[in-house]
């Protein structure tokens, strides 16, 4: 039965960075979706800058992996809904929800991403 | 109407057979209930959207349906001593059902006789049935019991203050009611059910997790969206990669007396959606994934090419040994296909019992209040009694849901929490179109076999509404 608390997940650091990927692992205008317990966590190396936002579109909530990224706007390629990858924002109507971005460090060649909730729980 | 037109029965693929197929390469031998196909096809016609959000459709369901046809109230696990009761609430009706026995069930319209207060608002117990305004109260048997300042009532006769009854069948641990006095009893209207259901008996098993949530859509619009599944390509487009949504299958027995009609939606089985060339392998350990999410620390294992068990056995011979470790229940005689695959009966008008041990789940349908743009869908998660004489546990108790309330916030659903909520961000957006819909185009489209069990759902809502 596909019911129960989430997965162990690798451990975050005090400062609640997750280490997830090698940044030679995401070359320039590629995209990874990793895993994070239930959830993932799409990668995005796009216009020079690496973001990590949830694999997750707030509108159908159908998976953004794949989906056209512009001038560091995302397209959800299901339904359209548009997201600037730095802060999240909806760009158009489609939703009025945010997308969920995780603040992002690269650290001796890793990309860290930071997933600890701000209220530190 | 017999099965005779042709139609055709679902999509495979290369590497994703039809169900029917899966059910015969089975690692197990596999209950008949589960080989054996409907008797029914219903009449192909579109459904008028305005039975969605009419108060007039509506009202006339809560006269001609809620008052008159069995349907799903409550498990008797919900109830487990005597005096115990929960609401049974459907639109603006409501019924309060008490054990009042060790072994007796009884329902009464949820109205005290006095000035008309509610009796029972939640779960409850207790040796009466006393309403909070002024103390009235009766026995669990729905006879009188006391009227403060009973020198006041000289006009009362406590004979004829009895609460109004209504009648209640059991089966399996699941309680039903039916208003109507005239109605014929229960048993006929489960239909294949009580045969069907010999092989998982509902009576062993209990209510181990048990949510409801309300939902900002017509009860039908709720219930037919998990009737099919067609609307996986799109609404669960995460779940493809393991799930044999167009090669579901769909069945209707319908014996005149019972509209009963099942779903058997196979996993561990890439969607033939996704080509001949999807990879079977990945989901097998899709499928390992997936169930290995409700037990935190346990290895997850991957398919195995060197097994003489194909992938299915593989993931269901791991599921066999881990769960019956875990509830001390021998479950080596159970087929591939229940330990892995969605088995949804449907019963008319409001309850789907699921079958096996793949996703063991019971959903209610229900209007909610007296806007007929809202509803209420309960889902409860079952879990065989544990073996070895061990006690019954209890029944969980009901988490309420808030219409804006996600079920990703109740993160002990695990992954079926994003399933859910997926379909729940379609429900609105369904009823808010069907009240906008173009003039002469206000009618829905159903596929002629994925579609099939809305389509007999509904033959069956016209003749009830006489419409």
């Amino acid at each position: 039965m596909p019911f129960g608390p989430p997965p162990a997940r690798p451990p975050v650091a005090a400062d609640g960075y997750l280490d997830v990927l090698a940044v030679e692992d995401l070359p320039p205008g590629s995209q990874r979706s990793v895993p994070h317990g239930f959830e993932r966590v799409l990668l995005c190396h796009a216009s020079g800058s690496i973001r990590a936002v949830a694999d997750l579109c707030p509108h159908a909530l159908q998976p953004l992996a794949g989906s056209e990224i512009v001038d560091g706007v995302i397209r959800c390629a299901r339904h359209g809904a548009l997201f600037d990858l730095l802060t999240g924002k909806p760009q158009n109507g489609v939703t009025s929800k945010a997308l969920r971005v995780y603040p992002v460090r690269i650290r001796d060649g890793r990309i860290q991403i930071a997933v600890a909730d701000p209220a530190g729980a | 109407m017999a099965v005779s037109e042709s139609v055709i029965r679902g999509f495979s693929s290369a590497v994703s057979p039809l169900t029917e197929a899966l059910i015969e390469a089975d690692s197990h031998a596999v209950d008949a209930s589960l080989r054996t196909r409907g008797n029914h096809l219903p009449i192909q016609k579109k459904i008028p959207l305005r039975r969605y959000y009419s108060p007039e459709y509506a009202a006339l369901e809560k006269e001609r349906l809620w008052k008159k046809v069995w349907q799903f109230a409550c498990r008797e696990e919900d109830i487990p001593n005597v005096g115990d009761r929960v609401p049974y609430t459907v639109g603006d009706l409501s019924f309060v059902i008490v054990r009042s026995g060790p072994v007796e069930f009884r329902a009464f319209y949820n109205t005290c006789l006095h000035r008309g207060t509610r009796l029972c608002d939640g779960p409850g117990g207790g040796e009466g049935l006393r309403c909070p305004f002024h103390a009235w109260e009766w026995n669990l048997d729905g006879s009188l019991k006391n009227i403060p300042s009973r020198w006041d009532f000289q006009a009362v006769k406590s004979a004829d203050y009895h609460l109004p009854e209504v009648r209640v069948g059991t089966w399996g641990g699941f309680i039903f009611i039916n208003p109507d006095p005239a109605a014929p009893p229960l048993e006929p209207a489960l239909g294949v059910l009580p045969e069907f259901f010999k092989g998982c008996p509902a009576e062993d098993r209990f209510t181990a997790f048990h949510i409801r949530k309300r939902v900002r859509a017509n009860w039908k619009v709720t219930l037919e969206a998990f009737l099919e599944s067609y609307h996986v390509v799109e609404t669960h487009s995460d779940s493809l990669a393991f799930t044999g949504d167009a090669s579901t299958q769909y069945d209707i027995w319908d014996e005149g007396s019972a509209h009963i009609s099942r779903l058997i939606t196979p996993l561990a089985i890439p969607s033939p959606h996704l080509g001949d060339s999807a990879s079977a392998t990945a989901a097998v350990d899709r499928a390992f994934e997936v169930f290995a999410m409700a037990m935190p620390g346990v290895p997850v294992p991957k398919y195995d090419p060197t097994s003489a068990l194909s992938g299915r056995a593989q993931v269901a011979e791991w599921r066999r040994q881990m769960m019956g470790a875990g509830l001390a229940r021998d479950l080596s005689p159970w087929p591939d296909v229940a330990m892995l695959d969605s088995i949804q009966y449907f019963m008319f008008p409001n309850f789907c019992p699921w079958y096996g041990e793949g996703l063991p789940l019971v959903y209610q349908f229900l209007p909610y209040g007296t806007d007929p743009n809202e509803s209420w869908m309960s889902i409860r998660l079952t879990a065989p009694l544990p073996g070895g004489g061990a006690p019954r546990p209890p029944a969980a108790p009901i988490i309420e849901l808030d219409f804006d309330e996600p079920f990703s916030s109740k993160p002990e659903m695990g992954l079926l929490s994003l399933i859910f909520d997926q379909d729940m961000s379609n429900l609105p957006r369904i009823q808010s179109g069907i009240r906008g819909a173009a003039p002469g185009r206000a009618e829905a489209t159903l596929g002629r076999y994925q579609e099939q069990r809305i389509q007999h759902f509904h033959e069956i809502l016209e003749k009830t509404l006489g419409e």
